[in-house]
């Protein structure tokens, strides 16, 4: 479905959005205007590809480190001792 | 009457979880708590800021989640689920001890700061990002451009380093949406507090997150 011309975002307001839109936090009809702001227009298109980036390094640097060793022991003493 | 209903509804949710014994139901537990044990682990230092009690919450949680286990229902989040607990110890535990959360504002420097935007207003003629909407949204190009090699360059510990350093309740939220992947809607209930709120924190942690990267490449001459 087609966005109206009248219902189209601008800059300001696509980027307002950015967040609950790489979250995946955003309503089907807010994020097809977002999209289509984005395939409208380059400098938003890049800001939101490096905010993504910048999530995805976050997540891969910092949110995936697997437990220390012996923290892992401790938790399954834990889970012994319940 | 009601009372048969609920018998029977535990008794059903016990065969959809395929519990007939108390092995079974001791080993599923097990599986569910390993499985998200590093959230656990970050979640427990991220909310007492000490190894020692994070290993008492961390403890303590798993003795209460343990005998709520029936109350689980099977096929939702786990992990959102024990990290309520978790939260919900921590905070009966502090309201004991009086302490009031500590939220700090943004100063006006930090107001609306765009890691990306500061980059490019420093020399950078970064290219390249293209949408498809038909593959999940915005990607980036593969080749680099020098945002890229900036972000390359943050490395893992310049990372948690920003992140510890936020203050405690952004910290609280950016870990739990961006580190342990849950929704806004989950880590609204694990924290207790409304999605609204959720929303806010997580953007301003971002934003202050997004200063001290900016400020960590500039002082390592990445920038």
């Amino acid at each position: 479905m087609k966005t109206h011309r009248m219902d189209r975002l601008t800059c300001r307001q696509a980027q307002e959005k950015l967040f609950d839109y790489l979250d995946r936090e955003i309503g089907e009809r807010d994020r097809q205007r977002v999209e289509e702001h984005l395939a409208m227009c380059e400098a938003c298109t890049r800001r939101f590809g490096f905010e993504r980036k910048l999530l995805d390094q976050i997540r891969e640097k910092a949110g995936r480190q697997g437990l220390p060793s012996d923290v892992k022991r401790r938790l399954a003493a834990m889970l012994r001792n319940i | 009457m009601r009372l048969n209903w609920l018998r029977s509804a535990k008794r059903w949710q016990d065969t959809l979880r395929g519990e007939t014994s108390p092995e079974d139901r001791r080993r599923n537990f097990e599986t569910e708590v390993l499985a998200a044990g590093e959230s656990l682990y970050r979640h427990a230092l991220r909310l007492t800021h000490n190894a020692d009690d994070a290993d008492d919450l961390l403890q303590d949680t798993l003795s209460r989640a343990y005998q709520n286990f029936d109350r689980f229902q099977t096929g939702t989040n786990f992990k959102a689920w024990i990290l309520r607990i978790m939260t919900n110890l921590f905070i009966n535990r502090r309201r004991q001890q009086a302490r009031e959360p500590v939220l700090e504002s943004l100063d006006a420097e930090e107001e609306g700061f765009s890691l990306y935007e500061r980059l490019l207003t420093e020399s950078f003629d970064g290219a390249g990002f293209e949408i498809r909407p038909h593959q999940g949204g915005v990607q980036p190009h593969q080749g680099k451009n020098p945002e890229d090699l900036v972000l390359e360059k943050l490395g893992e510990e310049a990372i948690k380093a920003a992140i510890n350093s936020l203050p405690e309740d952004y910290q609280l939220v950016v870990g739990l949406v961006d580190l342990d992947g849950l929704s806004y809607e989950e880590a609204s209930a694990v924290l207790k507090v409304p999605m609204g709120t959720v929303r806010s924190r997580l953007h301003r942690g971002r934003t202050i997150l997004q200063r001290k990267l900016y400020n960590y490449a500039k002082e390592m001459n990445y920038i």
